[in-house]
């Protein structure tokens, strides 16, 4: 395997310094290769977000204060960088676009002005025709006169894409997507997914994917970790987890994914609630919704190696195909 | 936009009409200043005679609607307190003096409010922030009599530094100026403070971060930006604060602003010049708050669009 772009350690995250504050991440490991899209899978509150805005090191100061592992970024451990030279990664090396594509645009200035921003950093020398150029990647029409256009005159897929534009706009090596799809239009929606790929074939670049949705998985992802109160509890390549999920919550949230082969009356819902933060069960942290827990998973099982590149922790992985 | 100015004046002159209606019927109801024009020892004859002079004794629609036709050119009475002067020169002679009062004031404030509350919000939990927050409460619940005289004596009497009341150079505006402005200047950090922590929380704020900008430029260019739309909204109350003040602090600091010369007129009954004072401050109020829909339109690009 290529030395990995991204190498994640233990990565946990408190509400807070101190030992005893309740943990958002809880000892979250995983790679990124270079050109790799790994999507990251769970439901909301499970952690999701909270790793991806850890990478840019933009929590807010409390969560940041209670972040420890390491985040590796080429060689270098982005939780031991100064400021300013985290600054330099952010949009250069390392760019993020948001969820929602209503919010994430500054209201009170132009598309053209907010694009240039990025670009300028980015030492683009006329900037005025590499916003044009920009607007025209991500498939905008009429890019001179949007660039005179603030956020408010857009609809929401057309917001997105420039959010994307403006993320894209310093070439960087990685781009984490936030749930990007998660707000938009179903017909939307699959026009993005095919946008984006585009955009990762012509920057070459790798993507950390964050969803809750399978079906985006598929559409996009090499790899696939699922995420769950916090943990990762399988990782693996992306056919080989839908042929073969092995950990009981991958396969109950598989399970209710409709799909035009797999389209039951009632789709099959996963009994409980998360644990929220604070609450989290000892061992691992699935063991009260799951059927097939026993005394034993009261202590946090180990991460096994179930298949090529497959890793589960679970002290019961299934074996029959889904 | 021009629809926008054309509506505006429309409301502007049914706003003054329905003052004039207002203050008219209420300045009969207060008082008689028939008692109070008459001098000791005169006659039942010579209250009639004057009731007949002032056109008292007409029916009140009467009496309203020679005023409006009065006022309609320029006349709105003479003052029956002060000498028989002309009402309307009386209180415009007082305008400029409040106007550059509550002008240095609301500057005063305003530079000083933002800058406070920016500060407050990107040091949010430190010392200075708890600092800020305890001084706008304090700013915010000092009565501005009370101020007033605590700074007369703290910087007039005791350090002598600033002259205690009257008119002049800029040293005679200090005091009132801080005492017209810090009940505002509480209300605008707070309101810069709040509105900065929302922006600050935004998503627009992270994706600014997230391009790699100095954090100075993130605070000042796309938080700030957005945090005084709010700030602009409340310029129209803040106006009506400063004015409603102006009667305590231009009496306490012997202004010669139409505040005192409302203050004074009232305690004498002086009708028509209470009258004016009043229509000219409803059009003040009127003109800060097109002031406000217009800068409202300067800032904010959503309001433009929707026409």
């Amino acid at each position: 395997m290529t030395e990995p772009l991204l190498s994640i350690r233990d990565l946990t995250v408190r509400v807070g310094r101190a030992d005893t504050a309740p943990a958002i991440l809880d000892g979250v490991s995983l790679d990124v290769a270079p050109g790799e899209t790994l999507g990251l899978v769970g439901e909301s509150g499970s952690g999701k977000s909270t790793l991806g805005t850890a990478v840019l090191r933009l929590l807010p100061p409390l969560l940041d204060a209670g972040t420890t592992g390491r985040i590796v970024w080429r060689g270098r451990d982005l939780l031991g960088l100064p400021r300013r030279a985290m600054r330099r990664i952010r949009g250069g090396e390392v760019s993020m676009i948001l969820q929602d594509p209503m919010s994430s645009l500054n209201p009170v200035q132009t598309i053209g002005a907010q694009l240039r921003e990025a670009l300028r950093r980015g030492g683009r020398g006329d900037l005025h025709a590499a916003a044009v150029a920009a607007l025209v990647e991500v498939n905008i029409p009429s890019p001179a006169e949007r660039l005179r256009g603030y956020p408010h005159q857009m609809s929401g897929g057309m917001r997105q894409r420039v959010v994307s534009a403006i993320g894209l706009a310093q070439d960087p090596h990685l781009l984490i997507c936030d749930e990007p799809t998660t707000a938009l239009d179903a017909t939307i929606q699959y026009q993005f997914l095919e946008l984006l790929k585009t955009l990762r074939a012509s920057h070459g670049m790798a993507m950390l994917f964050i969803t809750h949705d399978f079906g985006v998985v598929s559409r996009i992802c090499d790899r696939v970790a699922v995420m769950y109160a916090g943990r990762i509890v399988e990782t693996g390549p992306v056919r080989e987890i839908f042929a073969r999920p092995r950990h009981p919550y991958t396969r109950a949230l598989l399970a209710s994914v409709p799909s035009t082969d797999h389209a039951p009356d009632r789709l099959p819902v996963i009994e409980g609630q998360p644990p929220t933060v604070g609450n989290r069960p000892a061992g691992c942290p699935f063991h009260p919704r799951c059927a097939h827990a026993t005394d034993r998973c009261r202590t946090v099982p180990p991460e096994t190696v179930v298949g090529p590149s497959h890793l589960v922790r679970c002290w019961h992985p299934q074996e029959t195909p889904l | 936009m021009a629809r926008l100015l054309a509506s505006r004046l429309i409301e502007a002159v049914a706003a003054l009409l329905l003052m004039s209606v207002l203050i008219f019927f209420l300045s009969r109801i207060i008082g008689d200043p028939v008692a109070l024009l008459l001098a000791d020892g005169a006659t039942e004859g010579d209250r009639q005679r004057l009731i007949a002079e002032l056109g008292l004794d007409r029916p009140l629609l009467q009496q309203y609607l020679t005023f409006i036709g009065n006022a309609l050119q320029g006349d709105f009475g003479r003052s029956v307190a002060a000498g028989n002067r002309d009402a309307f020169e009386m209180v415009m002679s007082r305008v400029p003096a409040s106007l550059g009062l509550a002008g240095v004031a609301l500057a005063f404030t305003l530079a000083v409010g933002i800058v406070l509350g920016v500060i407050a919000a990107v040091t949010r939990g430190t010392p200075f922030d708890v600092l800020m927050r305890l001084i706008a409460l304090l700013g915010q619940s000092i009565p501005s009599f009370w101020l007033g005289i605590i700074l007369i004596y703290l910087f007039s009497v005791h350090l002598g530094w600033l002259p205690t009341s009257g008119f002049g150079g800029w040293q005679y505006y200090v005091l009132p100026a801080l005492t017209l402005g810090l009940f505002t200047l509480a209300a605008v950090t707070r309101l810069v403070r709040a509105s900065m922590l929302d922006a600050l929380a935004s998503d627009y704020v992270k994706l600014a971060r997230i391009k790699g900008l100095a954090e100075a430029t993130v605070v000042l260019r796309h938080a700030l930006s957005n945090s005084l739309i709010p700030v602009v909204t409340f310029m129209g109350t803040f106006f009506a604060t400063m004015i409603t003040s102006a009667v305590v602090v231009e009496t306490v600091f012997a202004w010669p602003g139409i505040g005192r010369l409302a203050y004074e007129s009232i305690l004498s009954r002086d009708f028509p010049v209470i009258q004016v004072v009043v229509l000219v401050i409803t059009a003040f109020f009127i003109l800060a708050n097109l002031v406000v829909d217009l800068l409202y339109l300067a800032i904010d690009p959503r309001m433009r669009s929707r026409g």
